[in-house]
């Protein structure tokens, strides 16, 4: 018989742990994480310079760098290397952040020594031509000013701008002048001081074999310059104004961001945090999105998140709110804060918060592709992969107490920026 | 230089299918490779089951089945509770719900779903809350975007009769407000009943107990009465239709529409394929051609909908600083006069396979892709449609593209949206 009137019994999950990853040093000691297994025959490969904004002498380098590093090398052209990867079925992309700049390869296993001598060929030898170089600088003027037509995209860069300070590496926001001023000489030169081998670290996940590490090692590794980027981080600037509000465009809803600085993963409450930031606004269970979506009806999106970066990281808070009730929003904003600063969590709710983390870090471990990613992230980050299980850790063993300590320490609602756009 | 190889992968997703007494379907799917199980609930109701004075109502529906059901007082608590995560989508032709639990407490996401699918404590306080939620939705997707009105107006030029017509969102957000309690019901009783439903279970399950579980949780469910989608014959276009946006846009765009084949018509897989020979990938013709070699456009995008019954093929472009639109549009024309009259290069054509079939086999690789596709498969009625699309790709020849080609892309039929400045 079935019970309809109480929940079946909970079940703890099995196994959650990131399993240390083998790394293999290939040629000049650089680290090739190595994540196997995969049902399919596919295969994944990033290849990550620890290279960023911090490295920039001219703003938008490093992006336009990694952007444009495939559109031309080693005496092909941009065209032939669309086409040979598209041929093969692969894909190869470009990531950045304000931390690294990298590419990843993906493709069927089969084709993976078809694209190496590609990807390789990107990273060695790029030519950076001038065409497409220009068009890089035009397009993204363009999608530059669509974005800045939405409220969200404007909130959001206002408020990181008065987190770090407007001319901080994590703060500045770039305009139509900023791509102007960039010259392609800007470009290679970053290339030529930053894609270097101690900077240099790379993930294959997925179906692969012993050869193919075997030609990233001759292909790649062993051509790279030698060399290691210095990193200078410079303080964020104190904070000058709390509150911005502008209110001219014809729009329906104002964006709201809500934030402060916080701190990169070494610091003690690091962990902690991201258990109080899930209670506060970080899942749908949350207590932002309870009250003020669910109760309310106030807003279709409200959540409340952690940016962790290498050097820094904030807290920050977002809703896109009809423009009537926005005051009425920003005040049970506040509610929520002080309420989670004066009561402790109950332990129903908080049991809540730990069971659903879990669920969802499960995710992150689920397949060699998502165990690749997480990883990235944490190392991009300045971590390994066992702060994945430290994370865990923390979460499952936050109590009431200290989740109330952590709100005093960090979510003082009056030393937040507050950004409403509409 | 490159040697044409066929990359044709073997791969198979293994699957049972069952249906309980009340009729509601069920496929089983057990991949041993994910600590994630997923139940995969969808229902045969999107946005053209609905009323013309009440469009809306099937996405506004979606957001009431979170609320409290005849035993569960709150859905998604109980989900996390369980370390679970869970979300839905509607679009014109289903109403989709998924939950991703930790395979140890799949049983929680089926005793959930039965009870919603049981019954709905149906309340006004929470309909005029969600009314409100899917309102600022409505705000926030489709009239505070920039081109967030596309749909309501490329749907209604390309559709004159079916209830494509409207977008899955609703016409005007009155239509939403209007919605009232005895409509929520009826909709419910008529549309939600274990017979119009399909679910799927995928994950580390044993098949035998899983589908024990499943009979238990879902089988007494009462039936509702046979429901069949009206079906409706869209008349065909006769001329060109085209209209200017009004909504104030950072940039001018250009949005073509075209009327292509549904997802059971044997040329929906070349009308897919057009669409990447297109736009899909950094050597697509409308993007190597005309974003990077001739630097007319600073985007170009194409796709086509999908829909049960005959979708939309859609080309999106934003032309370069300087570029009229109206010239824009015929500089596309020439491509797409170019694709209707010749054949493309066999090694083209080979191309845009390999990529759609690594981008298949990448995609399976998350276990709730397959419960979804499972279902809609099954919602198709072709289940074993989920191995057999890499060959209905791979049969594809240049004289199909170009002949499908051909049949979509002609001056009387174009819909054509102008967002100019």
């Amino acid at each position: 018989m079935i019970d309809r009137r109480h929940a079946p019994p909970f079940r703890e999950i099995a196994h959650l742990v990131m399993p240390e990853p083998e790394i293999r040093r290939l040629s000049q000691g650089i680290p090739l994480y190595c994540i196997p297994g995969s049902s399919q025959e596919l295969v994944k490969l990033e290849v990550i310079f620890q290279v960023g904004r911090l490295h920039e002498k001219q703003p938008l380098a490093a992006r336009a760098a990694g952007r444009l590093i495939r559109e031309g090398a080693a005496g092909l052209d941009g065209t032939t290397i669309a086409d040979l990867t598209d041929f093969y079925g692969g894909s190869i992309s470009t990531t950045d952040s304000m931390d690294h700049t990298g590419l990843a390869l993906h493709c069927l296993s089969r084709f993976f020594q078809d694209l190496l001598p590609v990807l390789s060929a990107m990273i060695l030898e790029p030519s950076f031509p001038e065409k497409e170089f220009q068009l890089f600088i035009r397009n993204n003027q363009q999608r530059l000013s669509e974005d800045l037509s939405k409220n969200e995209v404007v909130a959001y860069r206002e408020m990181t701008a008065m987190v770090f300070g407007a001319d901080h590496p994590y703060g500045w926001n770039s305009f139509p002048d900023t791509y102007a001023a960039l010259q392609r000489q800007d470009v290679i030169t970053f290339w030529q001081d930053h894609f270097l081998q101690g900077n240099a670290l790379l993930i294959l996940s997925g179906h692969y074999d012993d050869t193919m590490v075997e030609a990233i090692d001759q292909q790649l590794c062993r051509h790279l310059r030698p060399g290691v980027s210095p990193t200078v981080f410079p303080a964020p600037a104190p904070v000058v104004h709390r509150e911005l509000r502008v209110q001219e465009r014809d729009s329906l809803q104002n964006a709201v961001r809500i934030g402060r600085l916080l701190f990169d993963r070494t610091h003690p409450d690091y962990y902690p945090m991201h258990a109080v930031n899930l209670i506060l606004g970080g899942y749908f269970g949350s207590r932002l999105m309870t009250q003020i979506r669910e109760e309310l009806g106030l807003t279709y999106n409200i959540y409340s998140h952690i940016d962790a970066l290498r050097y820094s990281g904030y807290f920050y808070i977002s809703a896109e709110v009809s423009k009537e009730e926005t005051q009425r929003t920003l005040d049970e904003i506040r509610k929520e804060i002080l309420r989670l600063r004066e009561e402790p969590v109950g332990a129903e709710e908080l049991l809540m918060m730990q069971r659903f983390a879990a669920g969802n870090l499960l995710h992150l471990l689920d397949g060699p592709f998502n165990r690749a990613d997480t990883l990235k992230n944490l190392l991009i980050e300045g971590g390994t992969f066992d702060d994945f299980n430290q994370l865990v850790h923390a979460i499952r063993s936050i109590t009431p107490a200290e989740v109330r300590e952590m709100a005093r320490q960090w979510l003082d609602p009056d030393q937040m920026v507050e950004v409403v756009i509409g | 230089m490159i040697p044409s190889k066929s990359i044709y992968l073997c791969r198979m997703v293994h699957y049972e299918r069952h249906t309980l007494a009340n009729g509601l379907r069920v496929i089983i799917h057990r991949d041993r490779s994910t600590p994630i199980a997923v139940l995969n609930v969808l229902y045969n109701a999107g946005s053209r089951v609905e009323s013309p004075q009440r469009t809306g109502l099937a996405h506004l529906f979606e957001h009431l089945m979170f609320s409290e059901s005849q035993h569960v007082s709150d859905f998604d608590e109980a989900i996390q509770h369980a370390g679970g995560d869970c979300n839905a989508f509607t679009n014109t032709d289903i109403t989709n719900f998924y939950d991703m639990m930790p395979v140890e407490n799949l049983e929680t996401a089926l005793w959930l779903e039965s009870d919603r699918m049981l019954g709905l404590k149906f309340s006004q306080e929470e309909l005029d809350i969600q009314k409100k939620v899917v309102i600022e939705e409505f705000k926030e997707t489709s009239l505070d975007q920039p081109y967030g009105d596309l749909w309501h107006l490329m749907a209604d030029m390309v559709y004159q009769q079916h209830p494509y017509r409207w977008p899955t969102i609703g016409l005007t957000p009155d239509h939403i407000a209007q919605v009232t309690l005895p409509e929520i019901k009826e909709f419910f009783a008529t549309w939600y009943r274990p017979n119009n439903a399909i679910i799927s279970v995928a994950g580390d399950v044993d098949p035998q107990q899983v589908l024990a579980r499943i009979d238990a949780w879902f089988g007494s469910i009462p039936a509702g009465p046979p429901v069949s989608l009206p079906s409706l014959a869209e008349p065909p276009q006769t001329h060109r239709r085209e209209v200017n946006a009004t909504g104030k846009v950072p940039l001018p765009a250009l949005y073509m529409g075209f009327r292509c084949p549904g997802r059971l018509d044997e040329n929906y897989y070349t009308a897919d394929l057009i669409t990447d020979i297109l736009a899909n990938g950094p050597s697509s013709r409308l993007y190597r051609k005309l974003v990077v070699d001739r630097e007319l456009f600073s985007h170009i995008d194409c796709y086509q909908t999908g829909t049960l019954d005959p979708g939309v093929l859609m080309i999106e472009a934003k032309p370069a600083p300087g570029i009229h639109l109206d010239d824009a549009e015929a500089i596309i024309w020439e491509e797409l006069n170019l694709l209707a009259s010749a054949r493309i290069a066999d090694r083209d054509l080979e191309k845009i396979k390999n990529k759609n079939e690594a981008a298949i086999a990448f995609s399976e690789v998350a276990v709730v892709h397959k419960a979804m596709n499972l279902a809609h498969c099954e919602w198709l009625g072709q289940p074993d449609l989920i191995n057999q699309e890499i060959e209905h790709y791979r049969a594809v020849s240049t004289d199909q593209v170009r002949d499908v080609a051909a049949t979509i892309f002609q001056p009387h039929l174009a819909n054509v949206v102008f967002y100019r400045q």
